[in-house]
Order: structure tokens, then sequence, then C-alpha cells
């Protein structure tokens, strides 16, 4: 079960993706009743590409809310492109998802 | 190497970069550096910028900043970003009162919108501050932003 669900849509000569990922998004300064503190855990790094270019490129902290949602516009696509969203996080997990723009 | 020639030199190696990724040549992540630790580390507002763009402030101007002025939610807060500045190459979100102020750093590549929405979780009533790096330069904005209930620690 993909962490990530994503909608690519052209508008003109517009292309707006928005993606919904499932993470917690841990900052490792969270306590837990007993006073231990819950371990970090949050994506470092997302990657969108489409036609063999780069369309997403972001670098996160602990500070970007948990289940993160991002919204970004590229031109120059069009409908039936292959769009595919990566992301890899502070334990080494990462996930993507291949889906087509419509 | 001068501050302003630092950006012009990392601006013009990520249209480099830009250019032979789109080419498929290269895996783009491999032309720069990876994950900015000590950036998204820095505890300070003008740390955080001197690690990320080699100084600690920009002159304010040129970009838009579209968040309300009261959290009701500091876990989930809304940004968004957007300049008409053209080539943009890159925008960042900071809030100055979280514990570690970088919040995220958005590379912009050719035939990208300079445009960016997030959530963003505020640890105090704070200022959110939006940076966009363009040609070479970089331009800012900032926000006071009121956090009603209790902060979220980020």
């Amino acid at each position: 079960m993909s962490s990530i669900r994503i909608q690519a849509k052209t508008e003109g000569d517009t292309v707006t993706v928005r993606a919904m990922i499932t993470h917690t998004m841990e900052t490792g300064r969270r306590k837990l009743p007993d006073g231990s503190l819950i371990p970090a855990h949050y994506i470092r790094e997302v990657r969108a590409m489409t036609n063999g270019r780069v369309v997403f490129d972001a670098d996160w902290g602990p500070g970007i809310s948990r289940n993160p949602l991002l919204i970004f516009r590229y031109r120059g696509g069009k409908a039936g492109d292959a769009l595919t969203l990566s992301w890899t996080d502070s334990e080494g997990g990462s996930d993507h998802i291949e889906t087509r723009v419509g | 190497m001068d501050t302003h020639r630092r950006l012009i030199l990392k601006a013009t190696l990520a249209a480099i970069a830009t250019a032979l990724a789109g080419a498929g040549m290269i895996v783009p992540r491999a032309a720069h550096a990876s994950w900015p630790r000590e950036a998204f580390e820095a505890e300070t507002l003008s740390g955080a910028m001197e690690r990320l763009f080699g100084v600690a402030e920009a002159p304010e101007g040129a970009v838009t900043l579209d968040a309300r002025d009261v959290a009701d939610n500091a876990a989930l807060f809304p940004v968004t970003v957007e300049t008409t500045l053209p080539g943009v190459t890159s925008i960042a979100i900071l809030a100055a009162g979280n514990a570690r102020p970088l919040v995220a750093h958005f590379r912009i590549h050719e035939d990208v919108d300079p445009y960016i929405h997030a959530r963003i979780k505020l640890a105090q009533t704070t200022d959110v501050i939006a940076i966009v790096e363009a040609g070479g330069r970089l331009y800012s904005t900032r926000k006071r932003v009121t956090v009603t209930r209790g902060g979220c620690e980020g």
C-alpha cells in the first residue's frame, strides 16, 4: 500500500500536482508520558520527475507537518505523461509512486 | 569568495545540473549537496540562513507569503509562497521561533513555477520567513503569526 496519494492535472500549459504523503514527521522532541523522547522520524528528501526532468526537489526538516501535503506546478507537461514522486526519510525509509498526468 | 559570486556560482551549477538532468545524463541529486544537515540543525534564524545561503539575512521584497495571521492549529499551519521574479532557483521557508528555524528548502528547476504550498509546525508565536533565491540574489518576506493554543515542537 503506497504512502502517497497523488493527482496531476493539466490546466492549460501548466500541470498542477497535489500529493499527500502518509508519514509521522516526528520531530524527536515530543515526549511520552513517562518523559522519554519519541525518536525523530521525518521525510528529508522529496523528488518528482517527468519526461527526464525534475519538477519537484525539496529538502525537508521535521518542521513540516505530519502527513505532508504538497502542491506544485510546472510547464511543458501534457496529459498522458508519466510522473514519479519519491521520498526518503531520516530512518532510511522511502517510497515512490508513478502516476499519469490527466 | 564573496557572497554574490558564490550565489551566482551555485545558481550556475544548479542550471547546468538541471540541463544535464533534462538530457537524462545524470541523476540530479548527484550534482549538488546531499540533505543539508547543518542548516536544518541550526538553532537560530541567522545560523540557518548562513548555513543554507551563506548570508545571515536577505532584503525584503518581491516575495508573496500567503498565510493567516493566527494559527488555529500550530501543528498544521498552511503557507503559500510565490513570486513573479524571473530566474528563481530556490525557495526556503523558516520559522524564527522554532527550535530549528529551517523548515524546508525547495529547488526550483527550469519551467517549474516558483510556487510552493506547504503545511508547517509552529512552536510559538513567531515570524514565518520566506526566502526566494533568484538570479543569484536573495529576496525575503516575513509575517508574524500568532499561535493561540500551545505550540508544536519543531
